[in-house]
């Protein structure tokens, strides 16, 4: 089996496999992997295992925990194959997955909560609000970035697990609020209202940053 | 804590901006690649079928030496698991005349076969109809008697039950007189 393929996930927008083509290409698959051509999976990992450890990464703030969940997202979701009737997008199916393993274990765990950050990668978007901060604070830029990833992990630490869920999927990850609500089973609307007050919360906190 | 001395001359950051920040945070190749190690070597582990219950023991078991006193240890434990429900006191019924000073251990020690064995063990209960006859139930958990579809029960907390289904000529009760020609008796006992 080879799990070399490339991550689809476009980092500018952050959007993968929302798009009708992207949906036939995964149903594709999942019927392939149904028709026990298993190895077919491999290209469903590839594809979605970042953005999969980006969610989970986030929401808990612990990256050896969002590895274990990772695992455990893909393992479940290899297990279910035969179930899935293509109803809704893979994705949306894959990502629910890997929120209700998070959800149950962040439940589980109560309030023993461990950090431990991922490496910053240095990208366009990141060297941009780097830059700019440089610009504002006269702080060397090193400090700067490990400043700013503990704050911001804070700050999103301080939500609500289902705010920070929000907040996650729609600003990190770049989906469309339709595609969270399926995602968390809840309306269009109630995921515009958790987002709008994710995001006053995170305003408040961040507040030295946007100031 | 940042020091803030602002440059009127910058444009100010958007929270979304900054949110954007932690797409930076993500692991390397390297991280990548042992993580799909690992995935795969679960994935095979989930393909594998597991083997029966009692395969996983003997092959636990398989060509390990294990003290002569931890097995017998062990089998002893498990036996003693195994019979101890068994083992418990059981008397069902209080007999009159030369039962009567018994105690319920002396009724359930009875030899296998007497009259009083055969009364308790509700396959033999036909049988054993004479027995039961002038029988006092002084303490029961629950007495049921039915006549047809009607039953009337009478719980009082206990947990065993000895049935005994009697025809009228062997057994007959005042206050449940039969109409359909077969009483049933049941009784449950501790």
């Amino acid at each position: 089996m080879d799990l070399t393929g490339t991550a689809t996930k476009d980092f500018a927008t952050g959007k993968t496999g929302t798009s009708p083509t992207e949906r036939d290409a995964d149903w594709a698959i999942v019927q392939e992997v149904q028709e026990g051509r298993v190895g077919a999976f491999d290209q469903l990992v590839s594809k979605y295992r970042e953005s999969i450890f980006s969610i989970i990464y986030n929401i808990t703030g612990n990256r050896e925990d969002a590895s274990d969940l990772t695992q455990d997202t893909f393992i479940k979701a290899f297990r279910a194959i035969g179930r899935f009737k293509g109803k809704s997008a893979f994705f949306t199916w894959i990502y629910r997955i890997a929120l209700n393993s998070t959800m149950t274990f962040l439940k589980k765990q109560g309030r023993r909560r461990f950090i431990n950050y991922e490496t910053v990668q240095e990208t366009a978007s990141s060297s941009e609000v780097v830059e700019k901060l440089t610009a504002k604070v006269r702080t060397e830029k090193g400090v700067l970035v490990r400043e700013l990833q503990e704050r911001l992990n804070e700050s999103l630490q301080k939500l609500s697990p289902k705010h920070r869920t929000v907040v996650i999927l729609h600003e990190i990850e770049g989906l469309e609020h339709a595609a969270i609500a399926e995602i968390t089973k809840t309306s269009v609307g109630t995921v515009r209202s958790r987002l709008h007050y994710a995001k006053q919360q995170l305003q408040a906190f961040l507040k030295d940053y946007l100031d | 804590m940042l020091n803030h001395k602002k440059d009127p001359t910058k444009k100010d950051l958007q929270l979304e901006e900054l949110l954007r920040f932690k797409r930076a945070e993500r692991p390397d190749e390297a991280y990548w690649n042992r993580f799909d190690r690992e995935l795969h070597q679960r994935m095979l582990q989930t393909l594998v079928k597991k083997d029966p219950f009692h395969r996983q023991v003997l092959r636990a078991f398989a060509g390990k030496r294990f003290p002569v006193g931890l097995l017998t240890a062990a089998t002893a434990a498990v036996a003693l698991v195994a019979i101890g429900p068994f083992s418990q006191p059981q008397p069902s019924i209080y007999m009159e005349g030369s039962l009567a000073a018994s105690t319920p251990q002396s009724a359930v020690s009875a030899p296998l076969g007497s009259a009083d064995a055969d009364a308790m063990n509700p396959t033999n209960a036909a049988n054993a109809a004479n027995v039961v006859e002038g029988v006092e139930f002084v303490d029961y958990t629950i007495e049921s008697i039915g006549v047809g579809e009607e039953t009337f029960q009478q719980d009082f907390g206990m947990d065993r039950m000895v049935a005994a289904e009697l025809s009228q000529a062997d057994y007959s009760f005042q206050e449940a007189a039969p109409r359909s020609g077969r009483t049933m008796l049941a009784s449950l006992t501790f």
